[in-house]
C-alpha cells in the first residue's frame, strides 16, 4: 500500500489524475514551493465532488486556507469552467477556505494540459521528427481526432524522442524535461503562486 | 434500523449528530476522537435500563465493562462501586462537568422501532436516568421506577467481546443454535469464512470435562472432526458471535476495533458473512477501526449491496468540537481510489 495521503500544507492543488500529480509537484518543485504546496489528484472531473467531500473529513482538513482545483478545458473552456465552480459551490466549504479553480490549457482555450506543453516544448531539436510523425499516422486516421485526442498523440510522440522514452508526462516533468520556465506556462505558474499569495492576505492575486 | 443517531454533552461531543445511519456503520477517525464513545451511546440509548447489571448472566456487561477497562470485580457484579462513579460514570459528561445534563438518542422512521433516548443527571449525589417521555427513571445502584405504562422493551443489542470467548461458552452457545435446528445455517455462516467447513457439532467426548464444538473440515483421511478450538482466531471468533446472533434475537450489534485478531485476508469474507446476516436477519451493525485494510474490505465486501454500508468519519472541529461525516459507497470509492487517508 502507498502512503496514504493526509493534508499536511494549508495549500492544496489537485489534478486530475496520478499523472497531474506528479506533473504540479515538479511545476511546485521548480517555483520552490515545496514547503508551501501540498499536491493531490481527486481521480478524474467525475469524481470531483465526491473528493472535495471527502476532503472535509479529513483529520487536519481545518488546516487548510487554499484549494486550487485543475481541470481541462477539453472542447469548451466556459463549460468547463462553469461545471467545476458548480462543484465548488455545491462543496459547501466554510468560509476560512478559498476554492479557486484553473481551466487548462489557459483562459478560453479548449485542449488540456498537453497544449502548455507541446507550446513550451516546440523549438526542441527533435520537434521536426515529431512533426513528420503526426502528419504521417494522420493520414492512417479512420475518424479525426478530437483537438485534445491530438494533443495527446503529440504528446507521447514528443515523449518518445527523450532520453528516458518509456515516461509519462508528469514522470518527464518529475525528471526536469518540461522547461517550465518557457512563457507557455506563465498563466499556470502565476496561478500556483497565487494560492499561496491567498494564504497571506485572503485574495488570489492571478 | 435506526437512522439517525444524536448525542449531547456526552463524552467528547458537546453535540454530535450522525445521519444517515446505515445498516452497517463502520465508525473511523484519528486517535481518541471519540470512536468508543459512539459505540457506547448507542448501547446506553438501547437499554431498558442503562444501569442494570445482569447478576446472572456474566457473560453480558454492564456499561463500564463494555469497551473499556473496569475495576469491577466480576464476582460481585451486581454491586456499583464508587471507583465505578469516579472512574467511569462521571466520565459521560461533557468536560466531566456534571452539572449538566448528557443525552443519548437514537432515532428511527421503521416501524416497528421507535426512537428511545435518555436523559443522565446528577441530583443529590446519584445519577439517574430518564426516558425521552418521562416514563421510566433509573438510578444507579437502584431497581427502575415506571409510569402506569410500561414501555415496551428496547431492541436486543450484542457486544461483540475484544477477546475470545471461552470455548466452553461457544459450545453452550452452539448447543442452542442446535435447539433452534439452525446448525446447518450456522454452517453456511462460517463456510463464507472458511469454506472448508461442511459441518459443526456440539459433543462432550468421554473422559473430557467441557463439551466443545467440533468442525468437519474434511481433514485427513478419515475426515476426523477438528476442535474449533483449532480453527483460525477469525473463525473462531465468527463462530461464537453468529452463534450468539442467532439465539439471542440480537437487532443492533457493536463491535469495536473490528480488525482486532483478523488477519487482513479474513476481513473481506467476515465483511460478507456479517453483512448477509445482517440483511437476513435485520440487523445494523456498529463497528469501530483504526484500519484502512478494513475499510477497504467492507467496502468490496458490500459492492454488491452499497446502499448497505456507510462509513461514519469522525475528526476534530474548530466550531463543533467533533464533526461526523457520514461516507456512502461513492465517497468511500473515491477515498481508496485517490488514496486519501479515510481512518
Amino acid at each position: 500500500m502507498n502512503k496514504l495521503v493526509s493534508i499536511e500544507k494549508s495549500v492544496l492543488l489537485i489534478g486530475e489524475s496520478r499523472d497531474e500529480e506528479l506533473f504540479f509537484s515538479a511545476l511546485v518543485r521548480h517555483l520552490g514551493l515545496s514547503d508551501l504546496i501540498q499536491v493531490a489528484q481527486y481521480g478524474g472531473t467525475p469524481k470531483l465532488a465526491a473528493f472535495l467531500a471527502d476532503l472535509q473529513t479529513q483529520t487536519t482538513f481545518p488546516i487548510i486556507r487554499v484549494i486550487g482545483i485543475t481541470r481541462d478545458a477539453d472542447v469548451k473552456y466556459d463549460a468547463a469552467l462553469t461545471s467545476v465552480n458548480a462543484v465548488i459551490q455545491q462543496a459547501n466549504f466554510p468560509n476560512t477556505v478559498q476554492v479557486v479553480p484553473f481551466v487548462l490549457p489557459k483562459e478560453n482555450s479548449s485542449g488540456a494540459l498537453e497544449a502548455l506543453v507541446l507550446d513550451a516544448v516546440s523549438s526542441a531539436p527533435a520537434w521536426p521528427c515529431v512533426e513528420r510523425f503526426m502528419e504521417c499516422v494522420a493520414s492512417n486516421d479512420t475518424t479525426p481526432l478530437s483537438l485534445t485526442e491530438t494533443d495527446k498523440r503529440h504528446i507521447h510522440a514528443w515523449l518518445s524522442t527523450l532520453p528516458d522514452p518509456e515516461l509519462r508526462l508528469g514522470e518527464a516533468a518529475q525528471k526536469k524535461y518540461v522547461p517550465f520556465d518557457r512563457p507557455a506556462f506563465q498563466p499556470l505558474t502565476n496561478f500556483v503562486k497565487s494560492l499561496v499569495s491567498a494564504t497571506e492576505d485572503g485574495i488570489p492575486h492571478v | 434500523m435506526y437512522d439517525k443517531l444524536t448525542v449531547s454533552h456526552f463524552r467528547a461531543f458537546e453535540r454530535l449528530e450522525v445521519a444517515p445511519l446505515h445498516r452497517v456503520n463502520l465508525i473511523a477517525g484519528g486517535n481518541n476522537v471519540g470512536k468508543t464513545s459512539v459505540l457506547e451511546a448507542v448501547w446506553l440509548a438501547l437499554q431498558d435500563n442503562p444501569f442494570f447489571v445482569a447478576q446472572d448472566n456474566p457473560i453480558r456487561l454492564s456499561a463500564p465493562s463494555l469497551f473499556r477497562r473496569s475495576a469491577t470485580d466480576n464476582s460481585d457484579l451486581a454491586k456499583t462501586t464508587q471507583d465505578d462513579v469516579d472512574n467511569f460514570w462521571k466520565w459521560l459528561f461533557y468536560q466531566k462537568d456534571i452539572s449538566h445534563p448528557f443525552s443519548v438518542r437514537l432515532e428511527s422512521s421503521s416501524f416497528p422501532l421507535s426512537s428511545q433516548q435518555w436523559t443522565f443527571s446528577f441530583k443529590d449525589g446519584l445519577l439517574g436516568a430518564k426516558d425521552s417521555n418521562d416514563d421510566v427513571h433509573c438510578t444507579l445502584g437502584q431497581a427502575s421506577s415506571f409510569s402506569m405504562t410500561l414501555p415496551p422493551p428496547r431492541p436486543e443489542c450484542t457486544v461483540l467481546p475484544a477477546c475470545l470467548a471461552s470455548p466452553v461458552v461457544d459450545a453452550e452457545r452452539v448447543n442452542n443454535v442446535s435447539v433452534l435446528n439452525r446448525e446447518p445455517e450456522l454452517a453456511e455462516y462460517l463456510r463464507m469464512i472458511d469454506p472448508r467447513i461442511t459441518n459443526l457439532k456440539y459433543l462432550k467426548l468421554s473422559g473430557h470435562k467441557h463439551p466443545y464444538v467440533y468442525v468437519d473440515v474434511g481433514f485427513g483421511k478419515g475426515k476426523e472432526l477438528i476442535p474449533a478450538t483449532q480453527l483460525g482466531q477469525g473463525t473462531a471468533r465468527m463462530l461464537g458471535l453468529f452463534a450468539s446472533l442467532m439465539t439471542e434475537g440480537t437487532q443492533i450489534l457493536l463491535i469495536d476495533e473490528f480488525e482486532n485478531g483478523l488477519q487482513h485476508d479474513a476481513l473481506v469474507p467476515i465483511w460478507s458473512a456479517l453483512g448477509k446476516f445482517a440483511r437476513e436477519h435485520d440487523v445494523q451493525i456498529f463497528a469501530t477501526t483504526h484500519s484502512y485494510e478494513c475499510i477497504a474490505a467492507a467496502h468490496e465486501a458490500f459492492s454488491e449491496n452499497a446502499e448497505d454500508f456507510a462509513v461514519i468519519k469522525l475528526r476534530p472541529d474548530p466550531a463543533c468540537g467533533i464533526a461526523a461525516f457520514v461516507l456512502d459507497h461513492a465517497h468511500v470509492d473515491v477515498a481508496l481510489k485517490t488514496e486519501l487517508e479515510i481512518r
